[in-house]
């Protein structure tokens, strides 16, 4: 191996041996915030359901 | 059941029928392991929170199709490896890595590299790491996502597979490319430092 490559070997397990952040769990405004998301998808989803059923009565009705 | 005696597939069953608290405590239960990901593979300029909560609407939003074939923490991997990925592919600007750009830390890592055979101080790692995350980041998305996994995560090519769902023989080739640029930076980099 070429002394660089060594160098950048070992330079690569140096940084695999960095501690990590610590990992508390997740706030409670990102709690929240993907909450309310998950809450106006399902919303969203209703809305397009209907509108679906709205366009086939129209197609039958035509 | 889950190390944190969280019964998963029950979880997300819970999930599918709408309720908040079961939701609540999948978040709790992913949350490391997204935040671990993200961390690894953080853009640039992109803040952390926001990958996270990106990652966890695209789980919510998609959680009808996961159909238990592979573990969740597998399934979840592969959005968040995908939602990181998306994000840099965004970000088209890979700057270079200039001697004069590096901290007196870091500066001091890489002086360190040739004089000693032995492994870099413990002390100097996160040194060692600032370095390196500014190395991959010259790099094309996937390829930085690749030696992160392999080389600071310390992932086998077949955990590097089950976690992103790329192909074993498209893992293989990419790595060994990537780290050939990876190499062409250093070399770059190092070429800079004062005599």
């Amino acid at each position: 191996m070429k002394p660089l490559d060594r160098s950048l070997q070992k330079l690569l397990e140096a940084a695999a041996r960095a501690p990590g952040e610590a990992s508390e769990g997740p706030s409670f405004a990102l709690e929240t915030r993907v909450l309310a998301q998950w809450r106006s998808l399902e919303v969203e989803n209703e809305f397009a359901q209907l509108a679906n059923l709205f366009r086939r009565a129209v197609a039958f009705g035509v | 059941m889950s190390e944190s005696g969280l019964d998963v597939a029950a979880c997300v069953e819970d999930v599918r029928r709408r309720d908040e608290n079961a939701a609540r405590r999948l978040m709790e239960h992913l949350h490391p392991l997204i935040l671990k990901l993200v961390r690894a593979h953080l853009p640039r300029r992109t803040a952390e929170e926001d990958l996270v909560q990106t990652t966890f609407m695209k789980i919510f939003a998609n959680l009808d199709q996961y159909a238990g074939a592979v573990p969740l923490e597998h399934w979840v991997s592969r959005i968040a490896i995908n939602t990181c990925l998306n994000q840099l592919a965004a970000e088209k600007v890979r700057p270079e890595v200039r001697w004069a750009d590096l901290s007196e830390e870091q500066s001091q890592v890489l002086e360190n590299l040739p004089s000693t055979e032995e492994q870099l101080d413990p002390g100097e790692s996160l040194a060692a790491r600032e370095v390196v995350e500014k190395l991959l980041a010259t790099l094309i998305p996937r390829d930085r996502i690749l030696l992160t996994l392999l080389h600071l995560e310390g992932r086998t090519p077949r955990e590097v597979q089950k976690l992103t769902g790329w192909n074993g023989t498209l893992i293989r080739g990419r790595a060994f490319k990537a780290r050939r640029r990876l190499k062409k930076q250093f070399h770059q980099l190092m070429s800079e430092k004062k005599p």
